[in-house]
Parts: structure tokens; sequence; C-alpha cells
């Protein structure tokens, strides 16, 4: 079998320490036996995942539960066996091989998979370690590669060493081809913790971090739906108990001045908030805590994030492979002069689903404001030079007002006066509240128009978008995939369009420009990507 | 020595100035048999469910005052489907230049779609049996982009298509290979 030669910048004491961490190549190898509790897990999520079969265990617990506690008792045990014997034997199936160019992975059970990556096509490769692997000093590896939305494989219950040689050898691998960028830069060779760069981190989140991200979770919004459902389920389930008490509090209430009423009411809703907020706080800290961003290397800088309570995540992406910036802020953020940026590569975008490739994202949840434009300069370098990236910032420059008219017409106009005819046979005189819509559509949608913007330089475009709060989406030109220009009947009579821009890690619409600039932007792009001679990842 | 020359904007070349070339004239008829094929099935499967809904449903279920808007409907729809390839049919077209593919497309929204070959992933050619009794095949161009970015061309000669495919296949050795020695 070939032996591989060190790489440039690695020494062959690295080499060797890497291949003895590695254990024999070319063999089929079992993972640590703890690796159980990765497939255990893997059980559970995928039970979880899956919603009918959720449904039927849901229902198979509230027979059990009529049954009464030895059933449940007996019910959870079998459940708990059921998912140990499904877990020992994804375990006992599941083996790597590692060759000198390739990993290889053979799983399944009844269905047989069998995973052959090549270490040239790895972009990123992911530690992941969850608290019951810290205990026992142990990690999972994850690899992607361009063409995946999700993480192509991983390796459970591997030791940290094993991670770090086996980052070593893929990069080796990657070096020794002719043609192939580094996948993680000059920080590659030595310790992913440990170099000299990654000592001073680009971003870190303290507490205060986590609870700004905590207020400014979405989830907020949902969980104050589903509290008049949780209060229903409490009600059902201690009917007695809340009938007497809120009884003896209603016949207290009616006793209460209307200032001391309101002050209860005002009360309760607090509690409520604080409640809420506090669980996303809590899951900010879970998700967030000990964030630290590292950035190594001066040419193609890998970037490195670190994060987790109690499973601490790790995501690692190089410079070359990112094709877009994407940083948006809520109205809380504004506030706080923090932004949510996303850094994404390949195949990550809302093309491939919202949650398609949230492993390969490099986010950062709470970015200051003055911290925007240091991590950009580190992604584009010189080419994001003199680029808008914060929404007031730079010239963008508005799209058209037409935006507003064909939106109003589609949104506003339609509904307004299609509802009340569909909804005046049941409702009559008042289905014409109705046509209260057009002037909140018409708000919303000048609103939408007034945060629309785009600007670029000879090398990058931004665009500016959002509607209480803003996003803002940045590339470079030479990572374009493909261009469209789009017009529609009315685009056409006012001499406009819609030009499209393909990354490969989506796709960013520029509405309502004119046609002549949507052309020429166009035509720039595609000798911009077609006289590029290196390459887009 | 390194030199970096200003390139005037003004003498790119523009996208929307190529000539265009037609999709292949037997692709009309090919989506007028399909679509009649296919309204055929549609009409009876709607025949047979109005009789079965005639003898053994509810009585509002024949109650011509629902059958007769239902029939219109289809018959609107069966017509839009059937006269609408006159119109965008011959608002298709392709490009090829050196660097680049083209297609356009669209009556009233009209798209003008690019895609570098030095950004293409693969391309494949594609024929359904009803293609292939008009000697017609499908050419798709894949990016790293997906969705947006790939392009698909349908309506082309099937020699047209296998050249188009051999050609961009071609360029994308020939710009690996130049990538490849700008790397060493």
């Amino acid at each position: 079998m070939r032996t591989i030669e060190p790489a440039a910048g690695a020494s062959p004491a690295d080499a060797e320490e890497s291949a003895g961490a590695l254990g024999d190549h070319g063999h089929w190898q079992r993972t640590s036996p703890f690796a159980v509790l990765f497939f255990f897990g893997g059980v559970v999520k995928g039970l979880v995942a899956n919603a009918t079969q959720l449904a039927a265990s849901i229902g198979t617990l509230i027979v059990l539960v009529q049954q009464g506690p030895a059933m449940v008792a007996w019910g959870g045990a079998g459940l708990a066996a059921w998912f140990g014997v499904a877990a020992t034997l994804r375990f006992w199936f599941f083996r790597y091989s590692l060759e000198e160019d390739r990993v290889r992975i053979r799983q399944g059970v009844l269905k047989k998979t069998e995973l052959d990556v090549q270490f040239d096509r790895i972009q990123g490769v992911h530690v992941e370690q969850s608290l019951i692997f810290r205990l026992l000093g142990l990690v999972t590896v994850g690899f992607d590669t361009a063409g995946s939305t999700q993480q192509e494989g991983k390796l459970p219950a591997v030791s940290p060493g094993f991670a770090t040689a086996l980052r070593t050898r893929i990069e080796q691998a990657r070096k020794a081809q002719p043609g192939v960028p580094s996948a993680f830069g000059d920080a590659a060779a030595s310790d992913a913790g440990a170099t000299a760069e990654e000592s001073e981190p680009l971003v870190r989140l303290g507490a205060a971090d986590m609870v700004r991200i905590g207020l400014a979770d979405r989830s907020v919004l949902a969980g104050l739906a589903f509290v008049p459902l949780a209060l229903q389920a409490f009600n059902n389930t201690f009917r007695e108990w809340t009938k007497t008490r809120l009884e003896h509090m209603a016949t207290e209430f009616q006793e209460l001045d209307l200032l001391a009423a309101g002050l209860v009411v005002a009360g309760v809703l607090t509690l409520v908030l604080a409640l809420v907020f506090a669980v996303t706080i809590c899951s900010a800290f879970l998700r967030y805590h000990d964030f630290t961003l590292f950035a190594a290397g001066s040419g193609n800088v890998r970037f490195r994030s670190v994060r987790g309570l109690f499973t601490r995540k790790e995501t690692a992406v190089e410079r070359a492979k990112i094709q877009q910036l994407h940083l948006s802020q809520g109205l809380l953020f504004r506030r706080f002069g923090r932004f949510h940026l996303r850094a994404l590569p390949a195949a990550s975008g809302p093309a491939a689903g919202p949650d398609a490739g949230a492993d390969k994202v490099l986010h950062v949840p709470a970015l200051a404001t003055e911290a925007v434009r240091p991590l950009a300069d580190k992604v584009f370098a010189a080419e994001g030079e003199r680029l808008g990236l914060l929404p007031t910032e730079g010239a963008f420059a508005r799209i058209s007002p037409a935006y507003i008219d064909a939106r109003l017409r589609a949104v506003g106009v339609a509904p307004a006066l299609v509802a009340p005819a569909a909804l005046y046979p049941y409702f009559g005189a008042a289905s014409f509240w109705c046509l209260a819509w057009l002037p909140l559509a018409a708000l919303v949608v000048w609103q939408l128009w007034r945060r629309h913007g785009y600007m670029h330089t000879d090398d990058a475009l931004s665009k500016r978008g959002g509607l209480l709060g803003f996003t803002i989406d940045a590339f470079v030109f030479r990572k374009v995939q493909a261009v469209l220009v789009r017009q529609s009947p009315l685009q056409r009579r006012r001499n406009l369009a819609t030009l499209y821009v393909a990354l490969a890690s989506g796709a960013v619409k520029v509405p309502y420009i004119d046609y002549a600039a949507a052309c020429r932007l166009r035509d720039y792009m595609l000798y911009k990507v077609e006289s590029s001679r290196g390459p887009w990842h | 020595m390194f030199v970096n020359p200003e390139v005037p904007i003004d003498s790119l070349p523009a996208a929307q100035r190529v000539e265009w070339q037609p999709l292949d004239p037997g692709y009309l008829p090919r989506l007028l048999v399909g679509r009649a094929i296919l309204w055929l099935a549609v009409v009876c499967a709607a025949g047979v469910a109005q009789v079965l809904a005639t003898r053994f449903g509810p009585s509002w279920a024949s109650h011509w005052g629902l059958i007769a808007p239902a029939w219109a409907l289809l018959g609107l729809a069966a017509a839009h489907s059937l006269v609408w390839p006159f119109l965008s049919v011959p608002r298709q077209g392709y490009a090829l230049r050196d660097k680049d593919i083209l297609y356009k497309v669209g009556v009233l929204w009209r798209s003008n779609h690019v895609v570098p070959f030095n950004r293409v992933q693969h391309a494949v050619t594609s024929n359904a049996p009803l293609d292939r009794r008009f000697c017609l095949a499908s050419l798709t161009v894949f990016t790293a982009g997906g969705g947006l970015g790939d392009m698909v061309i349908a309506g082309l000669h099937e020699e047209v298509a296998e050249q188009l495919c051999a050609h961009i296949v071609g360029k994308l050795r020939r710009t690996a290979e130049a990538e490849s020695v700008a790397d060493d």
C-alpha cells in the first residue's frame, strides 16, 4: 500500500503521529463500543422525526396510562429494550475503513449502505461532543462535501486525537493532489485548537449575548401561541383544583378596583412572558454557551467555531468554501446593535431547505455591529472592500417604486376586493371590514420597498431587504453559478426587470431594477466569472 | 509584469444581443400530441367519474348546475393547454457563446438565463418515448447552484442535443485542465 508523503508544512513526526492515531488503514474497523450511545440517540431522534411513528407512540402511551402505572413501567422498559437492541445492531453493523485517499463507511442492519468519500471532495470536518461523550473523552466526527446538503458521513465515539489525525490525513491527501486547494488552510497540519494564530479569537460571546439571543429568539412567538393550549391542557388535567382556585381568585378579583385588576392581569402576563423568555434564554445557553470563533491562516483563512453548554459543537469552514454572507437583524437585535451572521458554503441556502446543511453553515448568533466589517474582510478579503454590509452604510440604491404598485395589486387590492364579495352572503355588510386590509397591506408593501436596496463594487454585490428588521446578502461575483433576468408584463411596460443570481448556496434576488442596469450587471458578472481562473470553492 | 487594465463596461458582450437559435420545428407538434393524449385521459376519467357520481352518488352530484361549470372549466383548461404552445414555443430559444450558454423562455413572464461553462458541473440529455418519436431530446445543464442555477432546454433535435452536450463536456474538460495548469 502506498505510503502517504507528509504535506508541506507537516513534519514527518506529524505524519507518523497521524498514522499511529488512525490505526490500520485499508481495514474495516469498528469505533468504540460507546458508539452505541450515539446510535441510541439516533434511534430516538429518528422516532421523533417521524411524525407517524410518534403519533403511534403517543397513542400507545395513552392506552398504557389508562391501563395503570405498572403497564406504563412495562411499556417504558420494553421501549428502552427495543431502542437498546436497535442501537446495538446499528453499532454492530457499522464499519469504517480509512484508505490513503478516502474514507469508507459501511452501515445498515437490513438496508446496507456503503459511503465512499474521497478526501479531496471533503469541504469540512466537524467535531461534536455530547455531554456523555465529554465524560467519556470521545467525539463524533462528521464530513461534508460540496454536493451534499447534510453531513455526508459520521464517525461516532472516536478519540479527539483520532479526529485531529484524520484532519491531518485529509489535508495531506488534498495537498498531494495537484490543483486542489488546501482544505484547512495553514493551520490544518497542527492541532485544531492549539495554533498560535487561533489563540486570539475573532468573536467571543458572553452571558449577556446569550440573554440577547434568548430575548430575540423568534420561537418566543411560537411559545406564546402555545400558552393557551398549555393552559387548556393544564386545566383538563387539574380541572377540580383549578376550578376551586379560579373561583376563589374571581371572588377576590371582583373585590379589586380597576387599577388593582389591571395590575394583576399585567402581572400574570409578565409572568408568562418571563417564563417563555427564561426558556429561550436557557435554550441560547444550551446552544451557544462559550461561543468562540477563531480564524487561522493568512491566505485561505480557516474559520472554526466552538459552542454549546453540554453538547460541544465545532464547525470548521475555510474561506474559499464560503459562497455568501447572510446578515439578519430583527427589531430587538437593532436595539442591541447585534446581527445574526451566517456564512453559507455550497448547498446550504434556502433552496435546500431552512435546516438543510445547518451543520455546514458557520454562523455567529449575535455579532456586534462593529465586528461585522472585520469578519467580512476576512471572508471577502480585498474583493469585499467598499461593499456595504450594514443596512445604514454604503450607498444602497433603492429599487423602483413600481415594486409597490405590483405587490399592492397582488397582496393588497386583489384580496381586499375578493374577500368582501366572497364573504358578503355570510356576513353581510360586516364583510366590508376586509377593505381595512388595503391600508395595512399598503403600509407593509411600502416598508418592504423602503428596505429593499442593492449596491455593488467591482467585485461584489450586497442586497438589502427585510420588513421590520434588516437582511443583507453579500457575495463576490467570482462565485456566481448562473444569472437570470426576468421581466413580468408590468416590468416590461416600465422597462424594469428582476435579477436572479444563482450561487452554490442559494439564489439572491434583486427585484424591480432598471432593465438596462440588470443587463449590465448580468454581463459584468458573467465577465468576472468567465475571466476568473481561480476555483470558486 | 502584472497588468490590470480597466475594462469599459460598454465593451462587454451583451447577452441580450445574441442571435437566438429556435427550438426544433418538431417540438410544437410533440407538445400538442402529448397534451392531447393527456387531456383525452383526463376527459375520459372525468366522464367515468360523472357516470359513477350520477349512478351511485348523492343527488346534488348529478345536478347540471354543478356538472356544466365543471366541464366548462375543464374545456377552458384544455383549450389553454393546447393553444399556449403556439405562443410559447416561438418565444423560446438558445444561444451558444464561447464561454457560456443562454436560454430564453416565457410569454408573459420572460426570462433570460445564462450559465457560464466554467460553472457547469455536468450536462445530461434525456428523451421520453414521445420525444424519441419526434427525434427530440432535452438538454439539462447542472451547476452547483441547483434549482435556479440549472438550465433545461427542451425541444432540441436529438443530434443537436448530443452535440451541445458533447461541446459542454469538452469545455468542462478544457476548463479543468486550464485550472490545473494555472494552479501548477
